[in-house]
């Protein structure tokens, strides 16, 4: 049984009302959340926040998620990113500035990042996954970016880079194209 | 089915990053809900693309008191209610009500309390009725109790006098009576036997004081014979001397001071 596959499985027992499900889920996701969350919100506390509530909606939720449109683990990230997004616009301009800033003063966070994947697998994923980010095209990594940490829309986007409309699609269909096509699609949650 | 276009290939990476604006998702969704292969193929495709951005994150362990508080937050909701315990997350949280789907579900929740305190009221009508019937049975009950126990006084009480009453002839050997009797209340309890009279007959119960005998009433027995009788407010002309029984005609002696038919039985209080 595959990741996928066994993630599926106890998210049946987590609609099913499980709790034990849920900590299983959570221990094997939580750290990505967080580090997701800490990486558009910027502060600690902040995430910790986004952090539980993300689970606490996925629990709540846990009836409507569909198998047919994505693995559990992407779910939970969906729900992680739109409850920190929120919580980001929440926070007001002035402050999104402050976030923006101190995410690029964290080059490398303290404490030290205790992977949540332990086994050989998946330090070869994370090892694609920063090969492909680096392997990204200056304009298409950062139009991606600014979309996806920071919850911009394209034309946002256009006018802060000063790029047209068009372009700024189109480098960010060209730059979601390579990541996936550089990271096994079996290796994603 | 609007006719896919080329544009839409970049919509798709737009949505996959929630990035669209409200007009190009409206547009967007429309043109997904009448199915379009090649734009469901892309975002499958391009969702492995967004899921890499999001391991691209700074890696962090998430704090252990999350784990906690989550899990207490469900155990207290309870597994099945998935209603969460708010004070047991003491963050500032937005109202859950903000939503279209939160303010269905709080209605839902106010629906599900007012029905619930319904049936609630409703069982405590139903209970008051209950309380109030099984109240007034066990009154009745104590009513019955208590004239049983005023009556079984007759018997036991310090003045009680018993009278077994005689045949008084050869013609009625199989009768059989006694009487016991409470001067001090006027009550009296008749115990009679072998009183199936014949026909077009009754058997007819006297009180003799001196002032003369009074009726206390016919005799109705049942179809062994046997009968109790009880007897109120008797002798109050004065000291009972003696109880008899007369065989009258159906009804009883039309003078009530006087029997009209033979004395079958008679007891005389002693003393």
């Amino acid at each position: 049984m595959n990741e996928t596959e066994r993630d599926r499985r106890c998210w049946e027992r987590v609609a099913g009302g499980d709790p034990t499900a849920l900590a299983e889920l959570y221990d094997r996701y939580a750290d990505l959340l967080y580090s997701l969350a800490l990486r558009i919100v910027g502060s600690a506390s902040d995430a910790e926040e986004v952090l539980q509530d993300s689970w606490l909606q996925a629990w709540r939720s846990a009836r409507s998620y569909d198998p047919a449109r994505g693995a559990v683990g992407a779910w939970l990230v969906t729900i992680a990113r739109s409850r920190a997004l929120d919580r980001l616009r929440g926070l007001g301009s002035r402050r999104r500035a402050e976030t923006a800033a101190s995410v690029e003063a964290q080059a490398e966070p303290p404490p030290p990042a205790a992977d949540p994947a332990t086994g050989y697998a998946r330090r070869v994923l994370r090892n694609d996954v920063a090969t492909a980010i680096t392997a990204l095209a200056p304009q298409q990594r950062r139009v991606v970016e600014m979309a996806y940490f920071e919850g911009l829309s394209q034309s946002e986007i256009a006018t802060q880079l000063g790029a047209p409309l068009g372009t700024v699609k189109s480098w960010t269909r060209q730059a979601l194209m390579k990541l996936r096509e550089r990271v096994p699609v079996e290796a994603l949650p | 089915m609007s006719r896919h276009r080329d544009d839409h290939l970049e919509m798709c990476a737009a949505h996959v990053l929630g990035v669209l604006d409200d007009a190009g998702r409206a547009e967007f969704e429309a043109h997904l809900a009448e199915g379009c292969p090649e734009c469901e193929a892309e975002l499958r495709s391009l969702s492995g693309g967004a899921l890499v951005l999001a391991m691209s994150a700074p890696q962090h362990r998430a704090p252990a008191a999350v784990r906690a508080r989550v899990l207490a937050a469900i155990d207290s909701g309870g597994a099945s209610g998935r209603q969460l315990d708010a004070s047991v997350i003491a963050l500032p949280r937005r109202p859950w009500v903000a939503s279209p789907a939160g303010a269905l579900l709080a209605a839902a929740a106010v629906i599900a309390v007012a029905l619930a305190g319904i049936t609630a009221w409703r069982r405590t009508e139903e209970l008051t009725r209950e309380l109030t019937a099984a109240r007034a049975h066990t009154d009745s009950l104590q009513r019955v109790l208590d004239e049983e126990q005023r009556w079984a006084s007759v018997m036991t009480a310090p003045d009680s006098r018993t009278v077994t009453l005689a045949p008084t002839g050869p013609g009625a050997p199989a009768l059989a009576a006694e009487v016991h009797y409470d001067p001090a209340t006027g009550r009296a309890l008749l115990f009679a036997q072998g009183f199936t009279a014949p026909n077009a007959r009754d058997y007819e119960l006297w009180a003799i004081t001196a002032a003369g005998p009074t009726s206390l009433g016919v005799v109705h027995a049942g179809p062994d014979g046997r009968a109790v009788v009880r007897l109120e407010r008797i002798a109050r002309d004065g000291a009972v001397a003696a109880f008899a029984v007369s065989l009258e005609a159906t009804g009883g002696s039309p003078d009530p001071h006087k029997p009209s038919g033979p004395v079958v039985m008679l007891g005389k209080l002693a003393g």
